[in-house]
């Protein structure tokens, strides 16, 4: 603690008078609150005054680095501007300071990151020290403590950016601008005096209050700073004489609320002198601020970043959408019961269509709201209102769907399109929040039957407005609009136009998210956007819009593009994918980093241990060895890599991998969670270096059982990093001539183990999942597709995964015995039933009994199928997949949040299971090697992981992240198939159009629906929806049979069937890529049987085999 | 991960909550001689034998502190051949925590029995008890409002009250608090903590000290510290947080609240002296006044 002179002054005073300076101390706010049990609180805060705040406080880094645990951090110092000599050098003395309101901070944070980066070609001559050139919004940004504080209180996503622009504005390069934060609630001359005398009982008039108090003081610190810089300016003036530094800092007060730019005006006193305009403060709002900028300098295209809240005055006014009910008569109807809260999820191929999950005394229903004007501008995310509708209206248990009202239809027909895009086929079910809070979705009537309750959306509580959406324009030509355009080009045509101010014009934005309606635009640079992709975020929704508000924020690439689409992809599911801050750098180990023996650790340098991966693998985080012990048992060892030693707890390299969480893989790319000095040096455990490890060591019988277990921190050094061939190799060489091979004979000995592990797993109830899996071969330089094959799986493989289990579940039982409470474990629940009703069914109609009551009875009711299927094997591999399919994924959760008996895994018949294994690209492996290094004694605990509620954050961090990595890995696995069979490479005619064989999945059986049904292609791992569109849906010789899961089509004269499809027929598909100006997709037509086929892709393909023979 | 961070305890620019900075103590005031004292012992008026008595508050924290004696003990039992009995008792009032909805029985809470123990142990280290064997001195304290830190003040208005009452000390005692958080990496150590602060650092509604493992983010210290400033000794330090950082954050921590401590004993002796000042004036310059210093 160094001198404090302010505060010596303000005891100095106080030991003579014995009371505090009027001004330095203000009375203690009270406020009341309403405690649960309805009893009156009052609670009492006290507020200080300052007189040594001055004109702000900029965050500046310190001079001195600061020596942390986490390496050195410059770290940053408030500096408080004294004077307005300094102020002036902040802002280079001249331009605007701007200072802002809390609208301001809520809507326009990307018009206030804006910084232009310098690029050549639309750049002025004079370089960076042209003054026309505007970079920025402002020389300075003055944000008012209320503002920011007001901004907290409503969004925290905003307040987050609004502090990291705080901090990095002053750290990044050469600093075009400066935020100043102004405590104006603390600073003596900006101190408001409300009304408080006025005692306003009702709670909208006090909630508007509070609001009005807000803005005053806004107002107020604005007119502190325009008529301290006005003082300063005049008496500058007055002294010098010249001209020569003439430049004025105008302040100007941004707010998009009309009535306080109004009364910004009223409140100054009017100045009579020289000065323009008389006021010491000009209120604009964000538009006209940034139109001005933009007159000033037309190359600026900031203006299209400036949210967007009313549509231009048209001639006719229409409402689209019932008006949202206030937020007074909101509560009130919440209070009573009238209307029910919950957050809006959308459909996951409509933004027309959702449900809201509503709380009904102890269980949750899941209510349908259905059609453009009930959803009433709600968008995925938001958390509404809704009024359920009378029980009349509710749908009809699952089956009887209505046929949708005639004002959707054109929705409708937007989503149908949608919902036939063929891709990659998903792996497991969607962790619907259904199925793991057991919401239910239906409920009974009066008369009993089950209807599913639906509803409609009277009001909005909280937008989620926040989030950027990805996405591209659709180009109009308005000659063309013809009937069978797409349903986006009828939207664009219908409200593409130009503005009056003859800059800016409204265009259509469409994102790739199918929950997120179209997005109106205004912008400067239509030309410029089209064929882009670009990001977007949402402003409003106001009810005579038929489509959301929104405004441009960044520009990713060329639309299709592959490292266009992969960035896009990268946004949609929110990968982190910048590169590491060098705050996570300096947490590495120098270069010169040794690996040695030291204390506490064990030396295994001599033991042949042998890692197995699959070919071309960096980040080896497990190796394995085996070796026969003097008393006849075996020791087997599990080493895997020792990320903790270079990770240290709570240092900055840890919180940003615990953020990342996982590592991602893409096709053509890995996202890495820890710097690659770690991930494929250090850490991975490369064949014939010495590597830091944290072992598992085993006693065990040649029979398997095992006799004791050890965890050890050790020192490796492995003696080969095999392939899964070249393992698999040596497993299949025979005995004799292993006699002297280290390297065979221990993994032979794996081997044997691993089938005794695996067989007594499987009688446990283990299940033997399948996933359509496939792998591209990626040309060596473009890194495109050429060829897709299906995984080999070979018997090393499974040794691996055998040992790697054993690895887990012997760690979780560790862990959990000396952390029962903090043990970081994963959990498999067991699938609903519900989910799995249609595929045991479906297997019904082939005579295939599904048990699923437990593990133990799927996978031999799965076994007994595979063998009454025998007749075609990759038909059990099906019913695997599509089980998988049935069950939720498994979870990361903290085992003092869930009772024993939810710890279970389903999949593995594990009663508890841990991932310890790969703690190079998972950070759950991190924190259970921390639980295990504290559990066998070799370090402490660090403090956060016994902190419940921590584990609790991570853990549903962890689960996310998990989430959108497969997410991301699978649209980049969708992205290079539709590159795949795009492509022109193939010799050929069409491109890579490919006939394959198909299994169908799922037959539309409905009436009136358009006949078609879902094929997985096993040879590419893709599904899709074959649609019959050439039959019509009325055709008489058409029958649908819902029993089995049938369409046959009957000729029209004898009845007989000529042609059927059912569920899990082998049918032979065309697979290929129907592009159009801004998207491609891939689309499955169906070539055998032929009668069902339509008669063109059939003759197509007739001739292409024809050809194909002749040319043989 | 900054999702993790709940409660900021100082701004984007190093302000506190209320406006202080890190390095700063509340608004300090004592009034010594607060009620009259008197010499009836007998009457049943919680202001009866009183002979000293004094009145602190930091920040909207408010205590009253009355001492009696040094007069007879009353039973046998508790009669000290060699040194005087010292009775320490703190009560609330019924409106004195905000969100306290009971009048607490100071014979039965477990918080104001931990305090006045607490209480009780840095007084005995300054009054020299061994002058008046076989007597009692008895320290009532009544917290008026508690704002966070009632432990503190208390320790500062018994001292106070001790030297109204004119029983001789070996020096002042001082109480202040400090506090630590580690979030983000960044250390932040405050002295004198509010109850909003404490809230944040024990995780409890803490009327003084927080329940111990009640919850609370880890890595957060709340120490208060009581010292005899003019000597250096530090005669309370209680801490019912985990150390995470060792002895050396533990040491970074006292050290700012003994220096709060030495910021509390300027206000004190000015409060002293003023009424020692008082006093002369009011015996009309015929006496000596002793001050401490």
């Amino acid at each position: 603690m160094e001198n404090h002179p302010h505060l010596v002054h303000i005891y100095r005073q106080l030991s003579t008078t014995n009371t505090m300076p009027d001004n330095l101390f203000t009375t203690p706010t009270r406020r009341f609150h309403l405690t649960r049990r309805g009893k009156i609180l009052q609670t009492t805060t006290e507020r200080y005054l300052r007189d040594d705040l001055g004109y702000g406080t900029l965050l500046l880094p310190s001079k001195k680095p600061n020596a942390t645990i986490a390496g050195d951090v410059t770290e940053l110092v408030p500096i408080t501007i004294d004077t307005v000599d300094m102020l002036c050098r902040v802002t280079n003395g001249g331009g605007t300071l701007v200072v802002v309101d809390t609208n301001v901070l809520l809507h326009h944070m990307d018009v206030l990151e804006y910084i232009r980066e310098r690029d050549g070609d639309n750049h002025h001559e004079g370089g960076d020290d042209d003054e026309e050139a505007i970079h920025s919004i402002a020389a300075a940004v003055v944000i008012p403590q209320t503002a920011l504080e007001e901004c907290r209180n409503r969004s925290l996503v905003m307040y987050r950016r609004v502090t990291d622009l705080i901090r990095s504005s002053s750290t990044g390069g050469k600093r075009k601008r400066s935020f100043i934060v102004f405590a104006d609630l603390h600073h003596v001359d900006t101190q408001h005096c409300g009304a408080d005398d006025e005692e306003s009982k009702k709670e909208e008039e006090e909630v508007r209050k509070i609001n009005d108090e807000n803005d005053a003081r806004i107002r107020k610190v604005a007119y502190y700073y325009g008529k301290a810089l006005y003082n300063y300016q005049r008496g500058r003036t007055y002294n010098s004489h010249s001209d020569e530094d003439n430049r004025n800092i105008e302040v100007v007060f941004l707010s998009d609320d009309a009535q306080s730019r109004q009364l910004a005006i009223q409140e100054q006193p009017q100045q009579h002198n020289n000065n323009k305009k008389g006021l010491y403060y000009t209120p604009r709002s964000m538009r006209e601020h940034v139109t001005l900028l933009q007159k000033q300098d037309p190359t600026l295209n900031l203006l299209d970043m400036v949210a967007q809240f009313h549509i231009p005055p048209a001639a006719q006014r229409i409402e689209y959408y019932p008006p949202h009910i206030d937020s007074a008569a909101l509560s009130l109807g919440l209070k009573t019961n009238r209307y029910h809260q919950g957050v809006f999820r959308s459909d996951r191929d409509s933004y027309s269509s959702g449900y809201v999950t509503v709380r009904r005394g102890q269980e949750r229903v899941a209510v349908l709201i259905r059609g453009g004007r009930n959803v009433n501008r709600a968008v995925d995310g938001d958390i509404v209102a809704i009024e359920l509708f009378a029980v009349e209206e509710w749908l009809a248990s699952a089956d009887g769907q209505q046929s949708p009202p005639p004002q959707q239809q054109q929705q409708q027909s937007a989503k149908a399109t949608k919902e036939e895009h063929a891709g990659i086929a998903p792996e497991t079910a969607e962790p619907t929040l259904k199925d793991m809070d057991n919401i239910n979705e239906e409920l009974p009537d009066e008369t009993g039957t089950l209807r599913r309750p639906t509803a409609k959306v009277v009001g909005i509580i909280r937008r989620n407005f926040h989030k950027n959406y990805c996405g591209s324009l659709v180009s109009v030509d308005h000659a063309t609009t013809s009937d069978d355009a797409h349903p986006h080009d009828i939207i664009a045509a219908k409200h593409e136009c130009e503005h009056a101010d003859g800059i800016t014009s409204t265009v259509v934005f469409f994102s790739i998210d199918s929950r997120i309606p179209p997005i109106l635009l205004r912008t400067t640079q239509r030309e410029r956007l089209l064929g882009m992709r670009i990001l977007v975020s949402m402003d409003s929704w106001p009810s005579d819009s038929e489509w959301p508000l929104g405004h441009y924020v960044k520009t990713l690439g060329m639309v299709g593009t592959k490292d266009t689409e992969t960035e896009v992809l990268l946004q949609e599911f929110r990968i982190p994918c910048e590169p590491f801050p060098a705050k996570v750098l300096a947490c590495l180990p120098p270069p010169d980093y040794k690996i040695e023996l030291e204390p506490g650790r064990v030396d295994l340098r001599h033991l042949p241990i042998l890692s197995i991966d699959p070919p071309g693998c960096k980040d080896i985080d497990d190796a394995l060895h085996c070796i026969e012990l003097d008393n006849g048992n075996w020791q087997v060892g599990v080493h895997i890599a020792d990320v903790t030693h270079y990770v240290e707890a709570g240092s900055a390299i840890d919180l940003e991998a615990a953020n990342r969480s996982t590592s991602t893989y893409l096709v053509n790319k890995r996202l890495d969670m820890l710097p690659s000095l770690l991930t494929t040096d250090l850490c991975s455990l490369k064949g014939n270096v010495d590597r830091f490890a944290f072992s598992v060591l085993w006693e065990v019988t040649p029979e398997a059982d095992i006799v004791d277990v050890e965890f050890k921190k050790s020192i490796i050094h492995s003696i080969a990093a095999l392939t899964y061939q070249q393992a698999q190799s040596l497993i299949d060489k025979p005995e004799k001539q292993c006699q002297n091979d280290i390297q065979a004979g221990a993994v032979k000995r794996l081997a044997s183990l691993a089938r005794k592990f695996r067989s007594r797993r499987i009688k446990a109830g283990a299940l033997t999942l399948a996933s359509p899996e496939v792998k591209f071969v990626l040309d060596s330089e473009s890194l495109n597709p050429t060829d897709v094959q299906a995984y080999t799986l070979y018997e090393a493989n499974a040794v691996v995964e055998e040992f790697m289990l054993l690895a887990n579940v012997t760690v979780a039982k560790k862990i959990l015995r000396h952390y029962p409470t903090l043990s970081i474990l994963r959990r498999h629940p067991a699938p609903n039933r519900s989910m799995f009703d249609s595929l045991i069914q479906k297997a019904k109609t082939r005579g295939i009994s599904i048990c699923i009551d437990d593990s133990k009875k799927l996978a031999d009711s799965l076994d007994a199928a595979g063998k009454s299927l025998a007749s075609d094997p990759y038909l059990d591999q099906l019913l695997r997949i599509l089980s998988t399919r049935c069950m939720s994924p498994a979870q990361y959760f903290c085992s003092g949040e869930y009772q024993a008996k939810d710890w279970h895994h389903y999949g593995l018949a594990a009663p508890v299971y841990t991932h310890f294994t790969s703690p190079i690209r998972r950070y759950a492996d991190v924190c259970v090697h921390r639980l295990l290094a504290a559990a066998i004694g070799v370090a402490p605990l660090p403090v956060f992981l016994s902190s419940k509620s921590y584990l609790h954050d991570l853990a549903a961090n962890m689960n996310r992240r998990h989430r959108a990595a497969q997410l991301a890995g699978r649209a980049s696995v969708q992205l290079h198939t539709l590159i795949f069979f795009s492509g022109e490479d193939d010799g050929g005619e069409g491109g890579g159009i490919k006939e394959e064989d198909a299994y169908v999945l799922d037959v539309e059986t409905a009436e009136n629906t358009e006949p078609s049904f879902t094929v997985m292609v096993p040879r590419y791992g893709i599904e899709g929806r074959v649609r019959l569109s050439h039959l019509a849906t009325e055709d008489p010789c058409l029958v649908r049979d819902p029993v089995n899961f049938r369409l046959s089509y009957k000729d029209e004269k004898s009845g007989k069937v000529l042609a059927s499809v059912a569920v899990f027929d082998k049918v032979r598909v065309k697979i290929w890529v129907k592009s159009s100006r801004d998207h491609r997709e891939l689309v499955v037509d169906l070539i055998e049987p032929v009668r069902l086929a339509k008669p063109d892709v059939v003759s197509a393909s007739k001739s292409k085999t024809k050809k194909q023979k002749t040319k043989k | 991960m900054t999702s993790l961070r709940r409660t900021d305890i100082l701004s984007l620019i190093h302000l506190r909550s209320d406006g202080r900075r890190p390095n700063e103590i509340r608004h300090m005031s004592c009034h010594l001689g607060a009620l009259p004292p008197t010499t009836d012992c007998g009457s049943a008026l919680p202001t009866s034998g009183c002979s000293g008595s004094a009145l602190v508050s930091m920040g909207l924290t408010q205590v009253l502190c009355v001492v009696r004696g040094p007069c007879d003990v009353g039973r046998r039992s508790e009669e000290l051949p060699d040194r005087a009995t010292l009775e320490v008792t703190m009560r609330t009032t019924p409106f004195s925590p905000p969100g306290d909805r009971r009048v607490t029985n100071p014979s039965t809470d477990r918080r104001l029995i931990e305090q006045s123990h607490l209480l009780q142990t840095a007084l005995s280290a300054s009054i020299l008890l061994h002058l008046f064997p076989k007597s009692k001195i008895s320290v009532a304290v009544m917290v008026l409002a508690d704002d966070g830190g009632r432990l503190e003040a208390s320790i500062n208005a018994a001292t106070l009250a001790l030297m109204d009452a004119g029983i001789p000390l070996k020096d002042m005692v001082c109480a202040c608090s400090a506090g630590r958080w580690n979030a983000g990496g960044s250390d932040e150590i405050v002295v004198d903590l509010n109850r909003r602060e404490i809230q944040a650092a024990t995780g409890s509604a803490g009327g003084g000290g927080g329940a111990p493992g009640g919850g609370g983010t880890s890595d957060t210290i709340y120490l208060p510290v009581a010292t005899m400033p003019q000597r250096g000794t530090v005669v309370l330090a209680q801490c019912e947080s985990r150390l995470s950082g060792g002895a050396e954050a533990f040491g970074e921590v006292l050290e700012v609240a003994m220096k709060g401590c030495q910021m509390v004993m300027e206000i004190m002796a000015a409060a002293v002296r003023e009424r020692g000042a008082g006093l002369w004036k009011a015996k009309e310059g015929k006496a000596d006044v002793i001050l401490v210093d």
